[in-house]
């Protein structure tokens, strides 16, 4: 009697530590076969852009759009050398008007309208950066309308895309 | 025994198991290399993102900063650099336009949240031969009545390397000291400076606290002042009778006078004697506006 009490201890121990490896289990196979949406290699540096956060362009003022949807844009330098770059941003829009009404918010720092950005490529510059070998930096975007305007713009109805530009 | 054996045995293997597999995706979770990142802070209904750290500047390296008032309502901040040494030959530049006036902060008028102007950002450089950092604080501005401040507005007010003379003819500069009527001379080395009217006369004396040679130059407001100018042009602080001065040369005293300009003496002949007390800097202002006729009012350290 006592040694079948021992035992069932001993399996109800061993499932229980079954179930944990299994557990493990599924959470490495996940976690080492997830794929990252919108990856980009070039020349040694990572891109990752996440703007799943991103659903709309509506009128604010600047502090209240650096509260807004962010949208991040991460560079890892996997590169030996130094890497000089600029991130692009290109609107689609049936509306090219709005443009002159869209605000920019940079990595928490700057707001800028997109007229005030440098043109490239029928895109506008939103910053030019230096990374070092083996770093990263993340990116943050956010935008939104001057005041000017009372309507909002939904994800859908302009196209957002980026470029990096060594 | 041996099924005692055979359950520690393959307990061990599972849970070694594990813990390789935690290990292996903890590693891939992890290689995102470096990151290089600001700061951001949010405190007392203020948001504010830095480049770099936001309460110390790098001398040499420009910073930038970002501040939303998050309040709803309008409000006035002060950016203050410290400390600020005045034998320290620096610069600082904001948003590329050098700051002359280190002494006072940099003030910003921001709208409530969500209005326009609820947002700033500037970039600060100090320029310095020397490598260090100097403590950078953003506060509401409180607009304290004090002698400083009425002081430092003044219209007959020139400054100098953080300094502030009085020049002029006559400016709104008397003050209430010891029931008698003072003069300001101004801000000097972080306290600020009052003459008394004629004392009295006497021979020179060491131990008195005369004005000095470079206190009565900076009164007459020109830049490049020689002695000859002080008959030239003239100065609040040049009265009918000729005064000791602080400065001596070759065992002589300096003396200002309106028909000598500035001069020098023996000692042990009589002058009119004018006293120079200080006051603290931070002296709050009663009431007056500095004429002969309403003279400032402050509230003396001992009251």
């Amino acid at each position: 009697m006592k040694a079948s009490n021992i035992l069932k201890k001993q399996i109800i121990i061993e499932i229980i530590a079954l179930f944990f490896l299994i557990g493990c289990l599924l959470y490495s196979y996940l976690a080492i076969t997830k794929k990252e949406q919108n990856v980009k290699e070039k020349n040694g540096i990572v891109m990752v852009l996440d703007d799943t956060a991103f659903k709309k362009i509506e009128p604010l003022s600047d502090g209240k759009g650096f509260q807004t949807d962010k949208i991040t844009y991460t560079i890892t330098n996997n590169s030996k050398e130094i890497k000089e770059y600029n991130i692009i941003v290109k609107f689609k829009t049936s509306d090219d008007t709005l443009l002159n009404h869209i605000k920019v918010g940079i990595d928490g720092l700057y707001a800028y309208s997109l007229n005030d950005l440098e043109k490239k490529e029928n895109g506008y510059i939103l910053t030019t950066n230096r990374l070092e070998q083996g770093f990263t930096k993340v990116h943050v975007f956010q935008y939104w309308l001057d005041n000017s305007q009372n309507k909002e713009i939904s994800k859908e109805e302009i196209e957002l895309s980026y470029e990096l530009e060594e | 025994m041996k099924g005692k054996k055979s359950y520690a045995f393959f307990l061990l293997i599972i849970l070694g198991a594990s813990v390789l597999l935690l290990s292996l995706s903890y590693a891939k979770e992890s290689m995102k290399g470096k990151e290089n990142k600001g700061e951001s802070i949010e405190k007392a209904d203020l948001r504010i993102v830095c480049s770099s750290t936001c309460t110390k500047v790098k001398t040499n390296e420009e910073t930038t900063f970002a501040i939303t008032n998050l309040m709803t309502e309008a409000r006035t901040l002060a950016l203050w650099i410290s400390p600020i040494n005045q034998e320290e030959e620096i610069k600082v530049f904001l948003n590329g336009n050098e700051q002359l006036n280190l002494q006072n902060p940099i003030l910003w008028e921001f709208s409530s949240f969500g209005e326009v102007n609820d947002f700033k950002n500037f970039t600060i450089l100090i320029k310095s031969e020397k490598k260090t950092e100097y403590n950078i604080k953003i506060e509401d501005y409180e607009e304290k009545n004090t002698l400083l401040n009425a002081i430092k507005i003044d219209d007959n007010i020139y400054q100098e390397k953080g300094n502030y003379y009085y020049y002029g003819e006559n400016p709104s500069n008397y003050i209430l000291y010891n029931d008698s009527l003072y003069q300001i001379i101004g801000i000097i080395e972080e306290d600020i400076k009052l003459i008394s009217p004629v004392l009295g006369l006497g021979t020179y004396k060491e131990e008195n606290n005369y004005a000095t040679l470079k206190d009565y130059q900076k009164s007459f407001g020109k830049e490049d002042f020689v002695i000859e100018d002080a008959l030239s042009y003239k100065s609040w602080m040049t009265g009918e009778k000729g005064f000791w001065l602080k400065d001596q040369e070759n065992n002589l005293a300096y003396y200002a006078s309106k028909y000598d300009g500035i001069e020098k003496s023996v000692k042990y002949v009589d002058l009119y004697i004018r006293e120079v007390v200080s006051i603290k800097k931070d002296t709050l202002l009663l009431k007056g506006e500095g004429t002969i006729e309403n003279p400032y009012e402050v509230v003396y350290e001992s009251e």
